[in-house]
Parts: structure tokens; C-alpha cells; sequence
């Protein structure tokens, strides 16, 4: 019996010291991911940002392309782009860009602001970029959250700000980006792959997203254009300060659109943009924005309403090159938004249809065409041009100039097509309209019961209030 | 862990002394009761001790016993164990009597432990070698299908070495890992699939139990409830699998037993999606059939009739793309060009081949009363029904124990495995050979070439679409290659003490080790994601390490009365790094290495978890009739917060052989009859890694390209992950009630089992979808709750049982329901797989698996809403559609032998359960699907007009309604793809015989030889492949079919030779 009891102690004692190295063998240190860091400086957050921004916030896809494709620069001829083409968009077909601009885009903005105290210049670029992002989201869906927003568990559910509020916001970020931008002797910024951290070019670009987004409330408030005007002073002031996101042609480096057009197809170029550019315009960029086509007896061609004719002219290099840049806010916009804003501020004829005339020179620049023999002819053509005319002139230049830029599907809905494009007569009866707002994102339908939940292709955006009967 | 090896040496001394004691030497001989026959093989042993032997085949025995003990008992399988006190004789005789109730019968439950089946308060099922040898799988794990109740088995790829889903009492969680624990021999082995699929597209992979042999498994015991698993802990939480290995057994008279198996199999792609073969490539060009044309290098299949049309060599037609179709181009038969003969179609399905896999393998066994080994090689070699998708595996591996002296037993293993294989793009890929090959119109032929010279010295691709869209499935078998090779050694030590004849103590460590390799090429002109060229090599390496103690207590104390006690304590490592780097856009063709990019990314994974744990199990008999369970399990683990990592949970089961009463014992008709039942909670920790928000570097996407990567450009970036990390996690828990009954008639002729189970997880741990506007898209939460109750019954009956004859028939039937309580606050639905608009879900209130995705606009009835031109109007959001999960499902075995020859059929069905049949959405759209060759033909839509009266107007399913409209999967709701993927098949079909008997009086001890089909028969209403598939492999989603790789039916002929 002796002898059992000495080995039950040391038994006892075995599973004493087992419970003795169980508290080092679990050590819950061990659970900090060695892959991940939980703390990173401000400029590598910047680089990610403006890198997200320029292949989906801005130059997505699921923004450029489908608005392209309703503003009738581009047709879809197969799957979801085809779709599109008749109307169609899902609540999951923009998901990705929702969730990216949200996380990706603002939820890092909003980290470089929290960081940034003690550094204007980041924090100046971040309200800018922020500014941007808002301004963009909004334009296509409306009501959005931003002042509940970015709050993680704190509140999973946050509510939707008006469309009026979210532009106040971005006023607001814009004017104390401008103050930012302004100080002197800031830190130096790293990271800022688009103006090498430069803060006057982040001015530049600050004053003139102000006046984009003053004039986009010109349909409900008279004074937009001469508030448009006076935000201008200050703003972008040549094509080489244009704020762009630039790819370049390696595996890893490529613009969207390139990459879209490599790898899925699905669209051409729309026969009513090349008949404007080649037909009725004879427009020297045409070999910019559009392909060769395939067929040797017309080198240019889009497809019409529900042709899907695989030959047709493809994106041009201008937007479609491996290394394309993606505008953020351009001179060339600049210069158009000076050129519809003198026209409505009722400035001379002359001024206007030489603001005109400098902005599509600008467009003309930036793609490097030949238009040693155009201008000229489009000058004298320009020179007889007044009145209504010649503001559906500019409206139509910039909706040329702004190739492939979701502005574009802005101005066509501030101004109601006064550039007088035909919908989709091929379309359904129920979707015969060209839309003018795109469904909430299926992510927030299912997770954020705020969800506004009556909205459809052709609601209306704040701004884009029905024009009031004429009386 | 140092201090145990000193502590184990210790014990080993103590162990020793036992080698000087005195014995006296004991022998005799042991027969049947039944035939009088000599048994061989018996185990032999003094209780509390390692002495031990086993019969020769003369049924004879000799055993040195020391003086100081005064009993031997006797063990074999199918007799009653008998413990007999030595006499002064030196002769020990012993006749056995038949078990026919098998109230013996032991099977291996958690950490090892045997357990007399009759003292279970749960249900168990084993599965024997015999079985798992006939079914010719090269996963074991595949032999399980059909014969275990409420588990579901899904060979998920159709490819050789391709991943296999195991589901057992459906899902305990809702979005995290819900495969069961494999346990080989008492170690718990990492059975994770590597380099899975996690995306809807790249290669189907293995999981890991394919490493193991299934030539060198013993028996699998599948452990099914919270009470069978509960002493495992947390990671058995959805069930175990336990593997028990062959061992070598001492045989007086023979040294060494060899056993050598060989097999060939031969496999066939079996169900096909139907195609048609009458319209040509082309589109229509007007907006009337009349206006179809076709046209080379079209994506669609919507063109002219092939009888209208001719092939032409005129140069008008045919000099610019020549090459792509090398017999000519399509002109009308009215054309006056000139022709060589009329439009001809292809079978694209002469693609597929006949796979072939060759199994052999060779062990060495036998020992000696004090030592005992096994030694297997085994080669296993697939050649897949897609040209060049290869698997092979080799293994190696050695099991020993020996004795050093009466009271200590050193055993150990080493398995050591090579596994590997060639595998080829598949799904949703743009290099898939399914997308290819099925999108490729009948007028088209792939296999012409797949490579086409170009002016410039190089080679482009051939395909249909001329080298864009999607590769040719030549070229993507050919050019496109993925291969892999896991080098894997499972190790165990194992010492047993016997410190008194009712207390022995054991110590146990495994160690899983392996490592993986695998290289990723995308060819230059691969139309894929990658045109320029690509190379990807990733390394991973796996160590899972275990270490149990453990004290056994035996002991019958006062009258009737036995306790068997067990206490444990645990601890485990688990630790995974993996490194990737890939080069994107190649400078040389075909140079495949990371220094021929143009860009070149690579980044680490890193994966560490730790656990301890102390366990006991109590159970407690009383006259062999009642049997009252009682297990505890205290976890600490690295992956919860500190102050919420510690949990203990505990479980209580009783079983009640009423038969033992005394009015009933022995009676004629019941002889056998248990009532079991029993509690258990079972608690899970956290994904490592989950309490922080980190960093990530980045991935610019889109969804639809490849997007931007850092670093880039000479930058790199970080950005905050997209998910939360939750700092408040705790231990999820599962509740577990088991009730059942095992009943056993008529000498056990007719055997009947019934368990019902009920299932209540809550604070259930997952991955929840947040609102992106939160600042991320997902967090780790205690949120959901799930509830799951099934019925499982098992009938045996065996009508014959003769000499010469014997029929049995076994059949299981298993119905589950599984439904998700709740899943987050504000959260109705998450996300499992699938597309953006054709999902598999979790949602709240519904059964788990809900097919999620775009309907038609409907009436308050149900009835389609017909708008006025004819066809149906999609609704703009989606809404649940379906259900992936069977109602039931049965499996219906039987053996029916006459003398030597054996005829084995298992009969697998499953009734219910849907799938989203993507594949044919897809191929409406471009014209390729059987369903399009009905385009001319008019159509009423069922449903009603906007008026709500009958709709009666006519259509045509044409071109515009299928590609320009929402009339495809593609193009329009996924309500018309989901289909019933229920079947009953033939899952094995098995004929042997056995010429054992004919050899009796030759050096060879057996000879079998078998011809086995698998698949051979499938009856289903699912329009396409075998609708045993998922895209996704073996992951929570399952139920999604987009060009997947066909199933298989096989035809294999084995032969096992002992000697």
C-alpha cells in the first residue's frame, strides 16, 4: 500500500506541474497576427488611398463604365455592361464600389485625420480626397451616411444624411482643406503618389472641386454659377496640375479600363459618340478615344442600340491605355465650369466663346491631337454661336472633353440633356428613360435597415429636383 | 514538456523492476464452442500487466506469468471475453463461446480511449477495413458514404486528388470551419484543405486526410454528438473522425505476415450538361431569326441553322481567319461561293478520357510477446478524366510497441507521406476547361490546336472567340499548369504504465508535420486574368502538436458495482506559416520562375494557436445494466481574451440495458435492448487573430480585374483591414440532448437503432457582413444562435445465415434540420458563396444554406406577372429561393455471399435538397445549352398578365430574349436555374471472392480478389453533371454548380494477398 500511495503523490505532483506550465504554454500575446501591423505612418495609408481611389472611387468600372455606357460613350455588348445598356443595374452589381469607397477610400481618410493633428498638409489632402469621394457617392446615390458613419460597432447602423447635408459637408471639408493646405511651414507629406506632397497643387485642386460642387446645385439654386465662378479663383491652372491618379504599363499597375477591356470586353464604343466625334465633328481626338475597328472598310465605328458587333471600335488610349491616367478634377473641367458659368453669369458672348474656345484647346492638349487644321474652322464656326446655342455648345464640348468621367452623367442631369441625348429606344417599356440614380448597394440593404428603401434607377438626386412647370 | 520526459523516465525505472520477478509458464490451447476448431489469433494477456501473447494458428498459446498473478484473460473479436484464475496447473485449456449480441464489442472513442459499445449512452458507427478496401476510394473517407446515418459526404471536385466535404449532424457553425476533427490513433491531425479554394475560382485542391492510406486504416469510428466528443473538446466540435491504424500482432510459429493489395481503376466522366448541336456560332444581326449570322471568332451561339450552312475555302470568307477554322468558313448553302462540303459540328465532350489510378500496396507484420511491428509501403497513382490532372501518393510508414518488462509498454508510429498532383483550372476561371469547352459552339473545334504560330516567331492561342474571352480547354490542360507536393510525417510515442491492475497511466505525443509546395502558370495568351503571363510559387508548412497524460482507473468496488475513471490534461499546438510570391507579366515564354516577372509581389501568412486543457471521465456500472457517463473538459486557449480564454463544460449520458432485468433477461425475442441518453455542452474559442484591427497591404479591386498591387510603382501602402477586430469574444457554446434506443432480435438476426438528436448553439462565434458604412465590412461576433435536431435510424437484418449462405442488409436513414435562430443584431442574412447576385446564405429564421438570389416579379399567388409583350418582368432585389440541404437521406447496404464469392451493393439516396445549376444559366445565354435548340419554336410563359387574367400570348426564347434581355442566368434571375439535386444511386457495387480457403494447405494465409463499381448508376432530375459537386469545394457553401468539372463513375478490380 506504501508503495501506491508514493505513486498516486507523484502522480498528483505530475499533474500539478502539467497545471504549472499550462499558464506559460498559454500565453495569449501569441494571439497578434505577425503578419499584420496594428499601427502604420500616415503616408503609407495615403499611398493605398489614392491608389483606391483612382482605380474605384473615381475610375471604377462600376462608376465610369456604367455611366459611360448611359451617357453613350461606350455600349455594353455582353453580360452586365449589356445590361446596363438597357437599363438594368442590381443592387449587387454596385456593391463593390460602395463597400470600397466606404472602407477602403473614407474609413483611411478618416484614420489619416484622426493622425494627422500637428500636420496640415496630410490633413488638407485628406479633406480633399474625403471631399471628392462624398461628392462622387453622392452624385449617384443620393442620401448617403457620413455623419453616423465610420464609427465601427459602435453604431452598425448609421443613419442616412441628406443629400443637402452631405454637401454641406463638403464645403466644409473643401474650405478647411483650403486653410490646411495654406499653413506655412508644414511637415512635408510622403506617400502622395498624385502631387508628390506638394500643398499648392493640393490647393489648386481644392478650389476647383469647390466650384464643381457649387455648380452642381445649379438647377435648384440660381446662384450656383456665381459662386461656381468665385471658387474658381485659385483653381487648377494647366493641364500639367491636373489632380489624376497615373497607372503605368506593368502587370500590377495597369488603369482599370485597360485592364477591364484585357480581361472581360463586354463593350465597345457607342455608335452616337464616334458619329459626334467623326461625322458631325470631324474631331481631331478621335484617334485618342477611340480604336481602330476591326473592319477595314470603316476604321471607326461604334454599335448602335442592341448591336453587339465584336469589331467595333474599343476604348481609345486616352482612357484605356495600360498607363491612362484617371482625372480626379482636371483644368480642362476648370476651364469648361469658367465657360458655363460666364455664360449663365450673362457675360459677353465674346468671353464666353473664348472661355470655350481656351477649355476644348485644354482637351485638346491634354490628348495631344493635331488641331492645326480643326481649330481654326471651329473657331469661325464658334464665332456665330450665341444664346442657347452656344451654351448647349460648351455643355456638349465637355461632355466630349469629359470622356469617360462620371461628371459627365452629372452635367447631363443638372442640365437635362441639354446635350440631347436619345434613350435606348430598344429598352424595355418599363425602363425607356435613361436613369438617373443608381440602387442602394445590396451589402447595405441586407446590414443597415436606414437604407432608404424606395429608390429605383430613375429616382432623383437633392440637386436633380424636377425642373418647376413653366409658367 | 521537459519535465514530463523526466517524470516518464521515472515511471520507466518503476516499471522495470516487474523483469526480475518469478514466474511459472503457462499454456494451452483454445477452441471454439461452436465448431471445436482451434482459434487463432486470441490476445492473451494478464490483467494490469503488459504480458501478454496471442494463439497460433493451432489455437495454442505459452505465456510466462509471474507467481504474483492470479488471472489470464482471453479476447477475440465476435467471442465473449473471459477472465479465468490460474490453479496450480500449468495447462490452462479454454473453449469461447460465441458473442452473437456482440455485448463485447469495444470501439475506440475520444482521446482513444476503448469503451465497451453496450456501456455508450451515444450512438456510434464504425466502419472496418474490409469495407473501406472494396470501396477503392483513394480518400478514405469517401468509403463512408452512404453507410454512416446523419453524415454527409461530398467528393466535391469530380478530379482526381480534388477536396471532400464532411458534414456530420449538419453545420455548428455558421461561417467558420464546420469539418470534423480526424483523429489518427489517439492524435488529433490537421485535416485543412490547403491552398483551398477560397474563391469561386483556380484548381480544386486536397484536404489533407487524403495523405492517409487507406490501405493502413483499421477502422474509422465517426463520433456524431457533444457527449461522443465532449472529452475532445473544442476542436471536435463538429464531430470526429477516428482513424485506428493496423498494428502487427505476434503470431506463434509465423514471424512475419505479408499483405499485399493492388487495385486499377478505371474512371468516366459520367453525367454531361446536354448541348445542341443545330445552331452555328454567330448572332443575329436584325432583330428576326432570319437575320442570323454566323461569324468567326463570335461569343455566342446564336447563328444560323448548321443544316443551312457550308463550309468554304473561298479567300473572301475564309483567308483572315483561317487558322481559327481550318476547315473553312461558314457561307449558306445558297451562297454561290465555293464550297468543300456542308457546315460540320463537334462533340466537345471528346475532350474527357478515361482516368486511370493504379493502387498498390505492401506491409510487413508480425512480432514477438515482447515486440510487434507493422511495416506498409503504399503507391497510388490517378490519371484524372481531364487530360494531364494527376494525383499520386506515396506513404511510408511503421508502427512498433514493445514491452520493457510486466508493467510498461513503449509503442510508436511513424507514417510519412508524399502526396502531390497536376491540377487544371476549373469554375468559374476564364481559364476553366469547363467554361471553355462547354461556351464553344458545336461548329467549333477545340481540339484542332490550341496553339497558333504567329508572324513575329511566337505562338498565340487558338480558341473559339480567337484567343480572347476564354481559353481553349486544350490549351488551359496544356499551358496552364498547377502542381503541388506535400511531404507529411504523423509521428506518435506512447508509454504505458501499469502501475496496478486497476490504475494505469498513459502518456501520449503526436506530432503532424507537413509542408506544402505548389507553382501557379498562367501561359502567356492565356485569355485569362493574366494575358502577359504569370508565375506563382507558394511554400506552407503545418505543425500541429499534441500531448495527453492520462490516469486510468478500473476497479469493480462492492457488489456489481465498476468505475472507470479517466483524467487527462492536454496540450496542443497548432501552428501554420505560409509564403507566396508570384511574378506577373513573363519577359521569356514559358520560363516559369519568379526572376522572369515584370512585377513581382510576395507576402506571408502566419497562423498560431495554443490550447491546454484537463479532462476527466467517470463512468460508473451497475450489473452490467446500467452504465451512468459523466465527462468534464477545462480548455484555456490562446485565441480568446485574457480572463475569457478559460471555460469548462461538462456532459452526462446513461445507459439502461433493460433487458438485463430480470423478467426479460434472457428472453428469446429481445435478447438485447438499450435505452441511452445523454446532456453535453460543448464550447469552441475564436479564429486566432481576431481581437485586433490591423493593417493590410492593400488589394486594389474591382471585382472585375485583376486590379492594382503593391508594391507598386516603387510605393507600398497599408490600409486598415476592412474587419473589425473584437476585443469582447468569448467561448461559443453548443448544447447537445441525445436520445436513443439500440434493440437487438432474434439471436440478432434484426437489429434496430434510433437516435434523435436536438442541437442549441448560441453566442455562436462568426464572421458577421456589417454595413460597409461602419468603416468595414465585416467583424468577429458572439452572435448567432442555431438549432438542429435530426432522427438517425439503423436497421440490420440479416434473413440468411447459413454455411453456405448469407444475406444481410443494413439500412440508415438520417433526416436533419438545421435552422439558424439568429445571426447578428440587424443582420437577416450572411453571405457563404457564391456571385454577387447568386448566393448561398445563412439567414435568420430559415433553414442553414438558403439560395439566395433574383426572382421574377410575382402576384399575392406565387404567379410570374407576364408583362404585356409576352415575357416575364424581373424583380430588382433578391429574395431566398431555395434550400441546398436534403430532407432525408438513406443509404441502403447489402452483402449477399454464397460459399466464398460475395456480392456488396450500397444503394445512396438523397431525397431534396437544391442547386444552383449556373452552368446551364449561363449556356442559355450563349446559345450552347439543349434548352436554346428550342428558339424557333413559340412559347407561352405560365403566369398571368398585368390585367391578372391567364396569360396566353406567344413568344419565341430567341436570341433577344436570351442575350439582349433577362431570358439567361447570365443576362437574368437566378429562379429558373435552381433545381432539385436530390438522387438515389448506385454508390457501390461490389463482387469478390475469396480463395482462402481453396489455398488452405500453401504458404498463402488469403487471397481475395474483387471487382468494384462506383457511381454506375445515378438516377436525378438535376439538369447537368453529377449534382454531387460544389464549386467551392469542401467549404460552408455549398449547392453551387458553375462549370464544374464533370463526377465520375469508376470500374475497379483489386486483388489482397496475405502470406
Amino acid at each position: 500500500m506504501k508503495n501506491i500511495n508514493i505513486k498516486l503523490i507523484g502522480l498528483v505532483f505530475l499533474m500539478a506541474l502539467a497545471l504549472g506550465s499550462c499558464k506559460k504554454w498559454i500565453n495569449t500575446d501569441l494571439n497578434v497576427n505577425p503578419d499584420s501591423p496594428s499601427d502604420v505612418p500616415m503616408s503609407s495609408i495615403l499611398t493605398g488611398v489614392e491608389a483606391n481611389m483612382g482605380y474605384n472611387t473615381i475610375g471604377g468600372n462600376d462608376l465610369c463604365r456604367v455611366t459611360s455606357i448611359w451617357m453613350q460613350y461606350f455600349q455594353g455588348i455582353a453580360r452586365q455592361s449589356q445590361q446596363t445598356t438597357n437599363y438594368y443595374l442590381l443592387e449587387s452589381d454596385i456593391n463593390n464600389l460602395w463597400v470600397t469607397d466606404y472602407t477602403n477610400t473614407m474609413m483611411n481618410l478618416q484614420t489619416i485625420i484622426g493622425k494627422a493633428s500637428g500636420n496640415p498638409t496630410y490633413k488638407g489632402i485628406a479633406e480633399v480626397l474625403l471631399a471628392n469621394t462624398l461628392g462622387i457617392a453622392t452624385d449617384v446615390w443620393g442620401a448617403i451616411p457620413y455623419s453616423a458613419a465610420f464609427q465601427g460597432v459602435a453604431n452598425l447602423t448609421p443613419a442616412f444624411d441628406s443629400q443637402e447635408s452631405i454637401y454641406a459637408t463638403i464645403y466644409s471639408l473643401l474650405d478647411d482643406a483650403i486653410v490646411q493646405l495654406g499653413t506655412d511651414g508644414a511637415p512635408t507629406v510622403n506617400g502622395d503618389v498624385m502631387y508628390g506632397g506638394e500643398p499648392l497643387l493640393w490647393l489648386q485642386a481644392a478650389h476647383s472641386l469647390k466650384a464643381r460642387y457649387l455648380l452642381h446645385k445649379s438647377k435648384i439654386d440660381g446662384t450656383s454659377w456665381a459662386n461656381a465662378l468665385a471658387a474658381l479663383q485659385g483653381g487648377i491652372g494647366s493641364n500639367d496640375a491636373d489632380l489624376q491618379f497615373n497607372f503605368f504599363d506593368a502587370a500590377n499597375g495597369q488603369n482599370p479600363l485597360y485592364q477591364f477591356m484585357n480581361q472581360r470586353g463586354d463593350i465597345t464604343m457607342h455608335k452616337v459618340f464616334i458619329d459626334t466625334l467623326l461625322n458631325v465633328r470631324h474631331d481631331p481626338r478621335l484617334p485618342m478615344f477611340a480604336g481602330v475597328s476591326m473592319d477595314t472598310a470603316r476604321p471607326y465605328f461604334g454599335n448602335g442600340w442592341n448591336e453587339v458587333n465584336g469589331e467595333a471600335s474599343l476604348p481609345g488610349a486616352a482612357v484605356a491605355a495600360a498607363d491612362a491616367p484617371v482625372p480626379f478634377i482636371t483644368f480642362v473641367e476648370t476651364l469648361f465650369i469658367q465657360a458655363e458659368c460666364l455664360y449663365k453669369t450673362n457675360a459677353s458672348v465674346g468671353q464666353v466663346r473664348a472661355a470655350l474656345i481656351a477649355a476644348v484647346t485644354a482637351s485638346m492638349d491634354k490628348w495631344g491631337a493635331d488641331y492645326s487644321v480643326w481649330m481654326p474652322i471651329y473657331t469661325t464656326y464658334i464665332s456665330f454661336a450665341a444664346g442657347e446655342p452656344l451654351y448647349k455648345e460648351i455643355m456638349t464640348q465637355k461632355w466630349i472633353a469629359l470622356y469617360n468621367q462620371a461628371e459627365s452623367f452629372v452635367d447631363w442631369r443638372r442640365t437635362d440633356n441639354v446635350i440631347g441625348l436619345q434613350a435606348n429606344p430598344l429598352a424595355s417599356a418599363q425602363r425607356n428613360e435613361i436613369p438617373r440614380h443608381y440602387p442602394e448597394a445590396q451589402s447595405e440593404v441586407n446590414y443597415n435597415p436606414n437604407t432608404p428603401n424606395n429608390i429605383n434607377l430613375w429616382s432623383r438626386v437633392w440637386w436633380d429636383a424636377p425642373l418647376p412647370a413653366k409658367k | 514538456m521537459r519535465k514530463f520526459t523526466l517524470i516518464l523516465a521515472l515511471l520507466l525505472m518503476a516499471g522495470l523492476q516487474g523483469v526480475f520477478a518469478q514466474t511459472r509458464v503457462i499454456s494451452g490451447t483454445v477452441t471454439s464452442s461452436e465448431d471445436k476448431q482451434p482459434i487463432p489469433g486470441v490476445t492473451v494477456v494478464v490483467p494490469g500487466t503488459t504480458i501478454g501473447t496471442n494463439t497460433g494458428l493451432d489455437g495454442k498459446y505459452v505465456l510466462a506469468v509471474p507467481t504474483k498473478y492470479t488471472s489470464i484473460t482471453f479476447s477475440y473479436v465476435g467471442m465473449k471475453t473471459v477472465e479465468v484464475p490460474i490453479g496450480t496447473s500449468t495447462t490452462l485449456d479454454l473453449v469461447m463461446q460465441d458473442d452473437i449480441m456482440n455485448m463485447d464489442e469495444v470501439v475506440v472513442t475520444a482521446i482513444g480511449i476503448p469503451r465497451e459499445t453496450k456501456a455508450l449512452s451515444y450512438s456510434v458507427q464504425e466502419v472496418g477495413s474490409d469495407e473501406i478496401m472494396k470501396a477503392s476510394r483513394t480518400d478514405a473517407v469517401n468509403a463512408l458514404q452512404g453507410k454512416v446515418s446523419d453524415v454527409q459526404i461530398i467528393n466535391a471536385a469530380g478530379v482526381a486528388g480534388g477536396a471532400t466535404y464532411v458534414q456530420i449532424r449538419g453545420v455548428q457553425s455558421i461561417n467558420l470551419n464546420n469539418q470534423p476533427l480526424y483523429i489518427v490513433d489517439g492524435i488529433p491531425i490537421s485535416g485543412s484543405e490547403s491552398g483551398g479554394i477560397y474563391g469561386v475560382d483556380g484548381v480544386a485542391t486536397s484536404n489533407r486526410n487524403i495523405d492517409i492510406s487507406p490501405d493502413d486504416i483499421e477502422s474509422m469510428n465517426i463520433l456524431k454528438g457533444g457527449a461522443a466528443t465532449a472529452l475532445y473538446g473544442l476542436r471536435a466540435a463538429s464531430g470526429a473522425i477516428v482513424i485506428t491504424t493496423k498494428k502487427g500482432k505476434s503470431s506463434p510459429g509465423k514471424k512475419i505476415t505479408v499483405n499485399f493489395n493492388t487495385y486499377v481503376q478505371f474512371d468516366k466522366v459520367s453525367a454531361l450538361p446536354k448541348l445542341q448541336n443545330q445552331y452555328t456560332q454567330g448572332h443575329w444581326t436584325g432583330d428576326s431569326a432570319n437575320s442570323a449570322e454566323w461569324f468567326s471568332g463570335d461569343r455566342l451561339t446564336w447563328g444560323p441553322r448548321v443544316s443551312g450552312m457550308s463550309l468554304s475555302q473561298d479567300p473572301s470568307v475564309w483567308n483572315t481567319w483561317k487558322n481559327f477554322d481550318p476547315a473553312g468558313s461558314l457561307v449558306p448553302n445558297s451562297s454561290s461561293l465555293s464550297k468543300t462540303g456542308p457546315a460540320q459540328t463537334y462533340n466537345p465532350y471528346d475532350f474527357f478520357q478515361t482516368g486511370v489510378t493504379t493502387n498498390n500496396s505492401i506491409s510487413l507484420s508480425g512480432g514477438t510477446d515482447v515486440s510487434t511491428f507493422y511495416f506498409s509501403f503504399s503507391d497510388n497513382q490517378s490519371k484524372g478524366v481531364v487530360p494531364n490532372n494527376k494525383f499520386r501518393r506515396n506513404t511510408f510508414k511503421i508502427t512498433g510497441d514493445t514491452k520493457l518488462g510486466e508493467k510498461v509498454k513503449l509503442s510508436g508510429s511513424a507514417n510519412y507521406m508524399i502526396t502531390g498532383g497536376d491540377r487544371i483550372q476549373q469554375g468559374s476561371n476564364t481559364s476553366g476547361v469547363m467554361l471553355g469547352l462547354l461556351r464553344t459552339p458545336s461548329t467549333f473545334d477545340n481540339a484542332a490546336g490550341y496553339i497558333l504560330p504567329t508572324e513575329q516567331n511566337g505562338t498565340i492561342q487558338r480558341s473559339y472567340r480567337h484567343g480572347r474571352g476564354y481559353d481553349n480547354p486544350y490549351f488551359t490542360a496544356n499551358k496552364n499548369k498547377y502542381s503541388d507536393q506535400v511531404n507529411r510525417l504523423i509521428g506518435n510515442v506512447q508509454i504505458d504504465y501499469y502501475a496496478l491492475k486497476w490504475l494505469s497511466v498513459t502518456y501520449r505525443l503526436g506530432v503532424d508535420w507537413w509542408g506544402r509546395r505548389w507553382n501557379d502558370q498562367m501561359s502567356m495568351f492565356s485569355s485569362a486574368a493574366y494575358p502577359d503571363g504569370w508565375n506563382r510559387d507558394g511554400q506552407e508548412t503545418s505543425k500541429d502538436m499534441n500531448s495527453d497524460l492520462m490516469i486510468n482507473i478500473d476497479k469493480d468496488f462492492a457488489k456489481d458495482f465498476n468505475l472507470k475513471l479517466l483524467l487527462g490534461q492536454n496540450m496542443t499546438q497548432q501552428y501554420y506559416k505560409g509564403l507566396q510570391a508570384s511574378a506577373n507579366g513573363m519577359v521569356i515564354p514559358e520560363y516559369y520562375n519568379l526572376n522572369n516577372g515584370t512585377t513581382i509581389s510576395a507576402y506571408t501568412v502566419t497562423s498560431e494557436v495554443r490550447r491546454a486543457a484537463f479532462y476527466g471521465d467517470l463512468q460508473l456500472s451497475w450489473k452490467n445494466m446500467l452504465y451512468l457517463n459523466l465527462t468534464g473538459r477545462n480548455d484555456w486557449t490562446t485565441t480568446l481574451p485574457q480572463g475569457k480564454n478559460s471555460f469548462f463544460y461538462p456532459s452526462v449520458g446513461l445507459g439502461w440495458i433493460f433487458t438485463e432485468l430480470p423478467g426479460l433477461k434472457d428472453n428469446k425475442v429481445l435478447p438485447y435492448g438499450k435505452i441511452r441518453i445523454s446532456y453535453a455542452i460543448v464550447a469552441k474559442d475564436a479564429p486566432p487573430y481576431s481581437t485586433i484591427t490591423y493593417y493590410n497591404t492593400p488589394g486594389v479591386l474591382d471585382g472585375w480585374t485583376t486590379g492594382l498591387s503593391f508594391p507598386w510603382n516603387g510605393n507600398n501602402a497599408f490600409a486598415l483591414s476592412n474587419n473589425l477586430g473584437n476585443n469582447q469574444l468569448k467561448p461559443e457554446k453548443t448544447k447537445t440532448f441525445e436520445v436513443g434506443t439500440d434493440l437487438k432480435f432474434y439471436q440478432n438476426r434484426v437489429g434496430l437503432s434510433y437516435t434523435f438528436f436536438n442541437n442549441k448553439g448560441q453566442d455562436l462565434i462568426l464572421s458577421v457582413p456589417i454595413a460597409a458604412t461602419t468603416g468595414f465590412s465585416s467583424t468577429v461576433m458572439n452572435a448567432a444562435s442555431m438549432t438542429t435536431y435530426g432522427h438517425e435510424v439503423t436497421l440490420d437484418v440479416v434473413p440468411i445465415k447459413s454455411k453456405n449462405w448469407t444475406w444481410d442488409i443494413i439500412v440508415n436513414w438520417s433526416q436533419i434540420k438545421n435552422n439558424v435562430d439568429a445571426l447578428a443584431p440587424g443582420i437577416n442574412n450572411v453571405f457563404l458563396g457564391g456571385f454577387e447576385g447568386s448566393e448561398i446564405d445563412a439567414f435568420a429564421g430559415q433553414p442553414y444554406r438558403t439560395i439566395y438570389g433574383y426572382d421574377w416579379v410575382r402576384d399575392s399567388q406565387g404567379n410570374m406577372v407576364i408583362g404585356d409583350d409576352g415575357y416575364p418582368i424581373m424583380k430588382d432585389n433578391m429574395t431566398a429561393l431555395g434550400n441546398v440541404d436534403p430532407k432525408w437521406t438513406a443509404g441502403v447496404g447489402t452483402n449477399l455471399r454464397w460459399k466464398d464469392l460475395s456480392l456488396y451493393l450500397l444503394f445512396d439516396i438523397k431525397y431534396g435538397g437544391q442547386m444552383w445549376n449556373g452552368t446551364r444559366g449561363a449556356l442559355d445565354y450563349f446559345g450552347t445549352s439543349q434548352g436554346t435548340a428550342s428558339r424557333d419554336e413559340w412559347y407561352t410563359f405560365a403566369g398571368v398578365n398585368t390585367l391578372g387574367q391567364v396569360n396566353t400570348k406567344q413568344v419565341k426564347l430567341d436570341y433577344y430574349w436570351r442575350t439582349q434581355n433577362v431570358g439567361s442566368g447570365f443576362t437574368g434571375p437566378m429562379v429558373d436555374y435552381v433545381e432539385n439535386s436530390g438522387w438515389v444511386r448506385l454508390r457501390t457495387v461490389s463482387l469478390s471472392y475469396n480463395f482462402t480457403k481453396l489455398l488452405k494447405k500453401t504458404f498463402i494465409k488469403g487471397l481475395s480478389v474483387y471487382f468494384t463499381g462506383t457511381n454506375l448508376w445515378v438516377l436525378t432530375k438535376y439538369q447537368g453533371i453529377d449534382p454531387e459537386t460544389n464549386l467551392l469545394g469542401a467549404s460552408n457553401a455549398q449547392g453551387i454548380d458553375y462549370f464544374n468539372m464533370p463526377g465520375t463513375k469508376s470500374y475497379t478490380v483489386g486483388l489482397n494477398l496475405a502470406f
